[in-house]
C-alpha cells in the first residue's frame, strides 16, 4: 500500500496548475460563457496532454490511468476551466480528433425530465450516456434552444426536446466502465472546487478587516474555514481511493464511484456556499469570482449522477455486500 | 498511488488470518465490563495471546520487545482484529498506546527495563492522570502539586477521566513543579505506582451510565525522583511525546467498528417498521445509510494516506486532525440515524427479544466521547485553522 501522489503525481498537479493559472485565469471562463469556446486555447489543453492521458502511448496518449485523469480534473476543476473537459476526455480514443482538440465532444448523461446540455453550443459531437450503451451523435443534427440565463454563466447550456439519438459505440462493460468514469472525473472537479474555495476564503480572511482585525482571527470565521478544509481533505481521500479502485477494476469501484460523488458533491457545495458568505457584501456580487464556484458547483453536482443517486448507490452495494 | 497490499504485506496479513482464526474462537466468553477486575484478567489473558505469537507491541521498536511493525503493518493489525471480531485493547490501552511508547521515547534504561515488559505481556495495568477538573481542554493549565523533599516528589491534587485507575499499577501523571513558571514549563512527568498511600480513585459515572472513568484524588502522595521521566519542569514536551501517539491509528479500531454498525444498521432498517413499510423502504433513511457509509470509506481512505504519509515520517497535521473532526461529526449523525431507524426501539439501553439494539443506543451516546475526548471538535478547528491555515492564532 502506499496511498498518496507519486512524484510523477505531484508534477502533473503543479504543471497542470502553472498552465490554468497562466492560459485559463477565470476571466477566460468568463468570456467562453459569452462568446464561445476559444478553439486556440482548447488545442492547448489538448496539447498538455489532458484529454489523451489515459490513452496508450501507441495513440498518441501518456499510457496513464484513471488515477492520473481524476487527479487532472481536480486541477481544472479548480481553475474553473470552461468547455465540455469531462465529454472530450472521455471521448478520446472513441472519436477521431478529440484528444488533439481538432473536435470538441460534449456529454449528457439520459435522464428524465428537461433535457438541458452543458457545453453543445460548443460541441461537434456530443455523447449520450444511456443505463445500458453510450451513443454516439453529430451536434450540427441536433435541434435545440440555447439558454439565454443558464444558472452557471461559464457553461453554455442548450435545451433539447429530447435525448437525441446516435449510433452506439459502446455496449456492457465498456459503456459501464465509461459512465463510472463520466461520473468520477466529475466528483474530482467538484473536490477541485473545494479546494479552490478553501483557499479563497483563506486568503480573503487573512487580510479583510472589521472591527479593527483581521476577520480570520475571528473564531466564528476560523471554525468555518476548518471545516472547509476537513471537507476537502477527505473528500480528497474518496475521490483518490475511487480513481485507484476504478484503475484496478477493483469489486468495490461502484460504491467507491458513488461515495466519490457524495463526497465531493457535499465538500462542492458547502465549501463554495461558505465562500460566498466569508466574502460578505462583495460575495454577492457579479464581479467577485465567488458566485461562479458555486454556480459551477451546482452544474457539476448534478451532471453524470447526483449526491442523492449516489447516496442510494452506496446503501444498495452497502445491502449487496451484507447477502 | 496504491491501495493493494505488497507482497510482504499480504504475507504479513495472510499469517495474522491464520493465527486469529485460530485463537480467536478459543477465546472465553467476555466478562459484564461492570466487573473490573474480571474485565482486566480478559484484557491480560488476550494481551498475553498476542505476546506469545510475536504480536505484543506491534508498532514499538524491535530493541523494546516491540515486533516493530511498519505503520502499514500496524493498520493491517487493527485491520484484521477487527475483521476477525478479536477483543479490543481493554485496559491495556494507557501502557501500549501511552505509557510504553512514552518510555521507550523519554525514560531511563532502568525504567524501561522495569516497566516495558509488564506492559507487554499484559501483567501490569497503567492509566493516564493528564486531565484536571480545572484543565480540560486547556490540559498545561493543570494544577496538581508536586514540592520535592529530599528524594522524594510530594504530589497533592486531583486528576479526572482516569480510565482504568481502579485496576491500575500505574499512572503516568502530569503534575506542576513550578508554580511560577509560564504554565507549559513548569510541568514535570512522573510514573506513579497505585498502590501509593493517599490515593482514592472514585468511580465516574458517564452518561451511558457505566463507571468507565474516575476520579483519582491524590493527598500527599510520595513519588521517589527516580519515577520522574525526562527533566523536571520539562514534562510537557514529554507530554506533547505521548499525545503525538494518541492522534494516529488510535481511532481506527472504533471507526472500524463504525463501519460494522453501519453495516448492522443496514440490516435492522430492513426489519424494523416506518411507517406503512420496512425502514429500508424509506429513501431519506436509506440515503443517510449510503451517505453515511460513503463518509466512513472516505475516513478509512484518509486513515491509509495518513498512514502512508506516516511511513515517511511526516506527521500529518491536516490528514489527523481533519480525520478527528469529520469522523466526530460522522458518529453523531451515525447516532442520530440509528435512533431513527429504531424508532421507540431505541429508547432502551439493552438487547430487546430478536432484535440487537442497545449497542446502536449506546452508539448514539459515545458520539459524544468522540467529539470531546482526545481534543475537542473546537479544538480541531482550531488547531485546522491556526496551524494548517495560517489564521491568526487565538491569544
Amino acid at each position: 500500500m502506499h496511498f498518496d501522489l507519486d512524484a510523477g503525481q505531484r508534477e502533473l498537479q503543479s504543471a497542470l496548475t502553472r498552465f490554468c493559472h497562466d492560459l485559463f485565469p477565470v476571466a477566460v471562463a468568463r468570456e467562453s460563457g459569452e462568446k464561445g469556446l476559444d478553439r486556440g486555447l482548447w488545442r492547448r489543453l489538448a496539447d498538455m496532454g489532458v484529454f489523451a492521458l489515459a490513452l496508450p502511448d501507441s495513440d498518441g496518449g501518456a499510457g496513464l490511468t484513471v488515477v492520473e485523469q481524476v487527479l487532472a480534473f481536480e486541477v481544472l476543476g479548480a481553475g474553473l476551466v470552461p468547455g465540455p473537459i469531462v465529454g472530450s476526455t472521455l471521448a478520446a480514443g472513441l472519436v477521431e480528433g478529440a484528444s488533439t482538440g481538432d473536435v470538441v465532444v460534449a456529454a449528457v448523461t439520459a435522464t428524465d425530465g428537461p433535457v438541458l446540455v452543458p457545453g453543445l453550443r460548443d460541441a461537434d459531437w456530443l455523447l449520450v450516456l444511456h443505463d445500458d450503451r453510450v451513443e454516439l451523435v453529430e451536434a450540427a443534427g441536433i435541434h435545440g434552444d440555447l439558454v439565454s440565463r443558464p444558472l452557471d454563466p461559464t457553461s453554455p447550456l442548450t435545451r433539447l426536446d429530447a435525448i437525441p439519438s446516435g449510433e452506439v459505440l459502446l455496449l456492457g462493460a465498456a459503456s459501464d466502465a465509461l459512465c463510472r468514469t463520466a461520473s468520477l472525473l466529475t466528483s474530482a472537479a467538484l473536490l477541485g472546487i473545494a479546494r479552490r474555495t478553501t483557499e479563497l476564503a483563506t486568503d480573503y480572511a487573512k487580510t479583510r478587516e472589521q472591527y479593527g482585525r483581521t476577520i480570520g482571527s475571528f473564531q466564528a470565521i476560523k471554525h468555518m474555514l476548518a471545516d472547509m478544509l476537513a471537507l476537502a481533505e477527505v473528500a480528497s481521500a474518496s475521490v483518490h481511493a475511487a480513481g485507484v479502485m476504478l484503475a484496478d477494476t477493483s469489486a468495490e469501484a461502484e460504491r467507491a464511484v458513488a461515495g466519490a460523488r457524495v463526497l465531493a458533491g457535499k465538500a462542492a457545495l458547502h465549501n463554495a456556499a461558505t465562500n460566498v458568505q466569508i466574502h460578505g457584501g462583495m460575495g454577492f456580487t457579479w464581479e467577485l469570482d465567488a458566485h461562479l464556484y458555486l454556480k459551477r458547483a451546482r452544474l457539476l453536482s448534478v451532471s453524470h449522477g447526483n449526491v442523492d443517486a449516489a447516496a442510494e448507490t452506496v446503501a444498495t452495494q452497502l445491502r449487496g455486500a451484507l447477502q | 498511488m496504491e491501495l493493494k497490499d505488497s507482497e510482504a504485506d499480504a504475507q504479513f496479513r495472510k499469517e495474522l488470518r491464520v493465527w486469529l482464526a485460530d485463537v480467536v474462537p478459543s477465546l472465553p466468553s467476555p466478562p459484564d465490563p461492570r466487573d473490573r477486575w474480571a474485565s482486566r484478567r480478559f484484557d491480560e489473558t488476550w494481551q498475553r495471546l498476542q505476546y506469545d505469537a510475536g504480536y505484543a507491541g506491534i508498532a514499538w521498536p524491535k530493541a523494546h520487545g516491540g515486533r516493530g511493525a511498519t505503520p502499514t503493518e500496524h493498520l493491517i493489525f487493527l485491520e484484521e482484529l477487527a475483521r476477525a471480531d478479536a477483543p479490543d485493547v481493554g485496559c491495556g490501552f494507557v501502557g501500549q498506546g501511552h505509557a510504553g511508547p512514552t518510555l521507550i521515547a523519554e525514560g531511563s534504561d532502568e525504567q524501561r527495563a522495569e516497566h516495558l515488559p509488564g506492559i507487554l505481556d499484559g501483567t501490569k495495568v497503567w492509566c493516564q492522570g493528564f486531565s484536571e477538573p480545572g484543565a480540560g481542554s486547556d490540559l498545561a493549565g493543570l494544577r496538581t502539586r508536586a514540592v520535592r523533599d529530599g528524594d522524594e516528589y510530594v504530589v497533592t491534587g486531583q486528576k479526572i477521566w482516569t480510565s482504568f485507575a481502579q485496576v491500575a499499577d500505574y499512572c503516568e501523571l502530569l503534575v506542576r513543579t513550578d508554580p511560577d513558571a509560564p504554565k507549559h514549563k513548569g510541568i514535570t512527568w512522573l510514573i506513579l505506582p497505585m498502590s501509593s498511600p493517599g490515593i482514592e480513585v472514585r468511580e465516574l459515572v458517564t452518561l451511558q451510565g457505566e463507571a468507565e472513568f474516575a476520579e483519582t484524588y491524590l493527598d500527599e502522595v510520595r513519588v521517589p525522583v527516580a519515577n520522574r521521566v525526562g527533566e523536571e519542569n520539562d514534562g510537557w514536551r514529554v507530554a506533547m511525546v505521548t499525545l503525538s501517539f494518541e492522534r494516529g491509528t488510535a481511532f481506527v479500531p472504533e471507526m472500524l467498528e463504525s463501519l460494522r454498525l453501519v453495516e448492522d444498521l443496514a440490516r435492522l432498517s430492513e426489519r424494523l417498521r416506518r411507517g406503512r413499510g420496512p425502514a429500508w423502504e424509506d429513501a431519506g433513511i436509506r440515503r443517510e445509510l449510503g451517505t453515511v457509509a460513503a463518509e466512513l470509506d472516505a475516513l478509512w481512505a484518509l486513515t491509509k494516506r495518513n498512514v502512508t504519509r506516516g511511513e515517511s515520517g511526516t506527521v500529518p497535521i491536516v490528514g489527523g486532525s481533519s480525520f478527528k473532526l469529520y469522523y466526530a461529526d460522522v458518529r453523531h449523525r451515525l447516532g442520530d440515524l440509528a435512533m431513527r431507524v429504531l424508532d421507540q426501539a431505541g429508547l432502551v439501553l439493552e438487547d430487546l427479544p430478536d432484535l440487537t439494539v442497545g449497542r446502536h443506543v449506546e452508539g448514539s451516546l459515545h458520539a459524544f466521547a468522540v467529539s470531546i475526548a482526545a481534543g475537542s471538535s473546537q479544538v480541531q478547528r482550531n488547531i485546522l485553522a491556526e496551524r494548517v491555515l495560517g489564521l491568526p492564532k487565538e491569544r
